[in-house]
């Protein structure tokens, strides 16, 4: 399989990053790694599990504890756009 | 037409867990504060913070999954669900995907008499979203603002079978529903604050197949009737299709409150692909069986328990106690009351009756109401001992509900008490005679009306207050 | 001798003995940075005030203790209180965060002295610092090439003595592969061993928090302060951490070193392969068992990191929207337009590329084959590498394939420039510890030796990267940089 130009506009609309420009380099570019990972296809997985935790830890849990919040300001410091202790987007729809 | 059809109806209902901070991070989960006040750089999304489970959320998860006659899993896990809007602010939501911390379970419900099982698919841990406020509706607002102080409150995600066939049915079920989570203690249970919302998965098919139709969610419901509008409306509106010949669509469709429709918000081509993959920042939970059987123990009485208790104890009939029921403060309310006034039947009607409906007209919860079980039940006394006609007493019912006195005061204030001392009525009745004597003449001649005609004549003289039981009783006496 | 020229240990001794003060190390290694880093280009961010302040704070409190007023530096990734993050993205170049990353405050805490933050390939994306989004980092032993990365402004700029240490990040050799291109010492613990909390992210099941420093002993003793349990991050580890100044110890006789014959293959770059091998007879001759094995599964390491490490960092960068931080546009007139180009405009060809791949091996048609195929083999080389190390105390490799290259010289080539990881991505993909040391020179370019090891297992690298530094002197050369 291989990346067309439609498949990578797709993509990029899905992970919402604007490649306009030059999506046919992207796409080039996006099949030489496919072609380069595509050999963990032909290994023999049948009766492997998947490793989804690296570690064998489990049950890490906090108490039902407030913590102080930092603060409307402190959150909204770094925004570019804010109103009344908002942040603003453009419209939705 | 539509007799040739049928509807089925799935639901997936999320509930938030009253715990006192988010999922995944100490901010309280208050509701009501100032926008973007409860909210920490984790919630917030910012770069490197990381989630930290919630053990509270955990337990609320189980103890909902185990009133829901859920199986509790013995191994869980998270995963990202991916997707861009402003009010998911790491652009993934923690939830749970293939191991669900709820596994099957099933709900009964009543309707006309008639009891049924409703199958529980499952049941997940999440966390919620912030909120987005539009100025009007969201497809006209320029702009909209982002508050993300709900973002990361715990919520379960209880998932229906598509067991219901009716908007009636599938409003019985989140009654119940709501009903089991609130005596159960993990949720409030507020839907006009958000905290029990609800979507629907709905298709209709010719009445005797066996396979389902297309099916068609749809958001925003909000209400219980919104859930029923939202039905009828669409079950019809998919029967219309197929009766035109036209082909149903699979689509996500909203509830437009205003002017009660279903409207497309996207096709399942449209449809996100959510890239779901397990949540690299939150190690495994096992669920120890100790801990399912603690929590099992621990476990307050249920609402089908507390029906069994009450058509029982108090010989109550069954829809009489599921009504009482509905609420653990209703029936918390009856039990307390029952406690000061033992004639069980009386508790249970002026509160099914006068009191539900008070408490209806002004949109309130009884525990919200000002009047108290010891009133309430002074009030049933007043009754009992004659002092107060039941016409009077709704009306006292009614100032004791706006003002929260107690009965008694009320009766004294105004006057109210019931005339039934003998002589008093008596001389009244009198009067009444000596000043009518062709009525006099009429009554023994047999004429019925006339009979009627004194009784009304006394309850004017006394404002409606004679006890109606001893002015019939003396004005026989009189009239012989 | 100049202070910017000392070790932590150096320095430590000479503030207990009252010798210098902690102002003075600020102030020469401030000036060593004024002087060189025109040409290194290794900071981003030089806190000069901060620490200027932070040094007269820590003259104030009189008992002496461990990193007091011993300078450092942070990888731009690491969020640092009132001080700007920018991980060289575009996106964050104003981000400004109000809280510090849990390493950031341990060092905080001990008194040590913040110089400034380092550069990186933007979002710890790249293997040369070439992608970072302000300038290209270069090596200090030939500024006509790179340092290596991601980590490589940290990396040069410990080689060029503009700061004793610094705190760095590793994903799949961002610690390691820098540090053998610079000469100098780069250690990445143990997956969980140091908190991630407050570290903008990568791929989340491989990143580690490491340091790269002058010399083994400095490791060992950052590597006591930074390990342990961080309660606001559930991977890090709840087990007790060693002192890790116990390990340097010279006696390393019957230690067992495996070398995997994999790690030394045709295509690799002889000079470097026999500079590594000579080590390996070093180690013999110092007592060691030096033995060949094979680690079949590891022809696949790269290839799944790709996938696997995409996919977490597509949707780890996912929360970079411009709207509550980073870089906004505020042209855009509807919400999928902001997206597009609050992120379109300021992520690098690298970011974008990676998070493009990433979404694909997670989306719905993909996952099994891509995705979870790459989780099962991951489980494959993880019981590789256990197999291994259940009968050898360290497993031994070269840390690159090459030497540094030229600035520029990768840039057509995407997949040679991801080759740079193929020696470095096991120990990640298996969540072990591994260590860079420098073990020789070609051509006048640092060659580094990677030194693996069982998990929380520290103590063993440590142990065995001493006792070659002290019998060799590869770590003490310099680069020529014209001014002393
Ligand atoms: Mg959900
Ligand atoms: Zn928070």
């Amino acid at each position: 399989m291989s990346f067309t130009v439609e498949e990578v506009e797709k993509l990029a609309l899905l992970a919402k990053i604007d490649i306009n420009e030059d999506i046919k380099l992207y796409a080039d570019q996006l099949n030489l790694l496919l072609n380069y990972v595509s050999i963990i296809k032909d290994v023999n997985t049948d009766n492997v599990e998947p490793l989804i935790y690296i570690l064998p830890n489990y049950n890490v849990f906090r108490a039902d504890e407030i913590m102080p919040s930092i603060g409307q300001d402190k959150i909204l410091q770094n925004a570019t756009v804010v109103e009344e202790g908002y942040f603003k987007v453009p419209k939705i729809i | 037409m539509y007799s040739e059809y049928e509807v089925v109806i799935g639901l997936e209902v999320h509930v938030e867990l009253k715990t006192k901070t988010k999922i995944f991070c100490g901010c309280s989960t208050e509701f009501g504060a100032l926008p973007n006040s409860q909210v920490c750089p984790s919630c917030a999304g910012f770069p490197g913070m990381l989630p930290v489970l919630n053990e509270q959320a955990v337990e609320y998860a189980i103890k909902a999954g185990l009133a829901l006659n859920c199986g509790i899993a013995d191994y869980c896990k998270f995963d990202r669900k991916n997707y861009f809007y402003p009010d998911l602010p790491t652009a993934y939501q923690i939830t749970q995907f293939d191991y669900p911390i709820c596994l099957e379970g099933h709900l009964d419900i009543e309707l006309d008499g008639k009891k049924k099982r409703i199958g529980i698919t499952r049941a997940h841990l999440e966390e919620d979203a912030g909120k987005l406020i539009h100025q009007g509706s969201i497809t006209t607002s320029p702009y909209s603002l982002v508050d993300l102080n709900r973002a990361g409150v715990p919520l379960l995600e209880i998932v229906s079978e598509p067991d219901m066939r009716s908007a009636a049915e599938a409003r019985a079920y989140m009654e119940k529903l709501r009903s089991v989570l609130l005596f159960a203690g993990v949720s409030d249970c507020k839907m006009q604050e958000g905290s029990l919302r609800c979507d629907a998965n709905i298709s209709v098919r010719p009445i005797g197949t066996t396979t389902f139709g297309t099916r068609v969610e749809i958001k925003n419901l909000n209400s219980f009737r919104a859930l029923e509008r939202a039905i009828e409306y669409e079950a019809k509106r998919q029967v219309d299709a197929i009766e035109d010949g036209e082909e149903i669509v699979q689509e996500t469709r909203t509830w437009d409150e205003e002017k009660q429709v279903t409207k497309s918000m996207r096709t399942k081509e449209e449809a996100e692909d959510y890239r779901y993959f397990p949540e690299p920042d939150l190690p495994p939970v096992r669920i120890a069986r100790d801990l399912v059987e603690q929590i099992k123990n621990g476990l307050p009485e249920l609402p089908e328990q507390a029906v069994a208790r009450l058509v029982n104890d108090y010989e109550l009939s069954e829809y009489d106690a599921s009504v009482l029921t509905l609420t653990p403060e209703y029936l918390k309310f009856f039990d307390d009351s029952v406690k000061i006034f033992n004639d069980a039947k009386l508790v249970a009607n002026w509160m099914m009756g006068d009191l539900n409906r008070l408490l209806n007209n002004a949109n309130m919860e009884i525990g919200e109401g000002k009047i108290l079980p010891a009133d309430f039940t002074d009030l049933l006394f007043l009754i009992d001992k004659g002092e107060i006609s039941g016409k009077m007493a709704k009306n006292v019912l009614e100032e004791m509900f706006n003002s929260g006195k107690n009965p008694k005061d009320i009766v004294k204030e105004k006057g109210l008490a019931q005339i039934s001392d003998e002589d008093t009525l008596i001389t009244i009745i009198e009067e009444i005679i000596v000043k009518n004597p062709k009525v006099v003449e009429d009554y023994k001649q047999g004429k019925d009306k006339a009979f009627g005609f004194f009784v009304g004549q006394v309850m004017k003289a006394t404002k409606g207050q004679a006890n109606p039981a001893v002015v019939n009783k003396l004005l026989k006496k009189s009239l012989e | 001798m100049s202070a910017y020229r000392l070790t932590i240990k150096q320095l430590e001794n000479l503030l207990n003995k009252r010798e210098i003060s902690a102002s003075e190390i600020v102030d020469s290694f401030l000036t060593r940075i004024n002087q060189i880093d025109d040409k290194v280009k290794a900071f981003v961010t030089v806190t000069d005030e901060v620490a200027r302040n932070q040094a007269k704070q820590v003259e104030k409190s009189p008992s002496p203790s461990m990193l007091k007023g011993i300078p450092y530096s942070l990888k731009d990734n690491i969020c640092t209180d009132g001080i700007k993050t920018t991980c060289s993205s575009k996106m964050l170049e104003n981000f400004t965060p109000n809280y510090d990353a849990t390493v950031a405050s341990q060092l905080k805490t001990a008194g040590g002295i913040l110089l400034g933050k380092l550069n990186l390939d933007e979002f710890a994306l790249g293997t040369s610092t070439e992608q970072s989004a302000f300038f290209p980092t270069c090596n200090p032993w030939d500024l006509s090439r790179v340092p290596g990365g991601s980590s490589g402004g940290a990396a040069a700029a410990v080689a060029a003595d503009e700061t004793p240490f610094a705190l760095a990040t590793d994903t799949g050799g961002s610690i390691r592969q820098p540090a053998s291109y610079c000469g100098v010492v780069g250690l990445k613990p143990s997956y969980g061993r140091v908190s991630r909390l407050g570290v903008m992210a990568v791929a989340s099941s491989f990143d580690q928090v490491g340091i790269i420093s002058k010399n083994v002993e400095d490791s060992a003793i950052v590597l006591g302060r930074i390990a342990g349990k961080d309660y606001q991050d559930s991977t890090s580890l709840d087990a007790p951490v060693p002192d890790y100044t116990t390990f340097l110890i010279t006696d390393i006789k019957g230690m067992k070193i495996a070398y995997p014959k994999e790690f030394f293959a045709e295509s690799f770059d002889k000079e470097v392969k026999a500079t590594v091998i000579k080590a390996l007879h070093k180690y013999e001759e110092l007592g060691a068992i030096v033995e060949e094995v094979s680690i079949p599964n590891v022809e696949y390491a790269l290839p799944i990191y790709h996938v696997l490490a995409a996919a977490e960092f597509s949707t780890n960068l996912a929360r970079l929207d411009g709207i509550r931080y980073g870089f906004n546009d505020k042209s855009a007139d509807n919400l999928t337009d902001m997206y597009l180009k609050n992120r379109g405009l300021s992520l690098g060809a690298e970011v974008k590329r990676r998070t493009l791949f990433g979404s694909f091996v997670l989306s719905a048609d993909n996952y099994e084959k891509y995705y979870l195929q790459a989780l099962k083999i991951r489980n494959l080389i993880y019981q590789d590498m256990q197999k291994v190390l259940a009968n050898y105390d360290i497993i031994i490799s070269p840390t690159t394939p090459n030497t540094a290259f030229k600035i520029g010289e990768q840039a057509a080539s995407l997949l040679d420039l991801y080759n740079n990881d193929i020696l470095t991505v096991t120990a990640s993909i298996a969540g072990l510890p591994a260590m860079s040391i420098p073990c020789g020179f070609v051509d006048n370019l640092p060659v580094g030796m990677q030194i693996m090891g069982k998990s929380l297992d520290e103590g063993q690298l440590i142990k065995a990267a001493y006792a070659f530094e002290q019998h060799t002197s590869y770590h003490q050369e310099k680069p020529d940089l014209g001014v002393n």
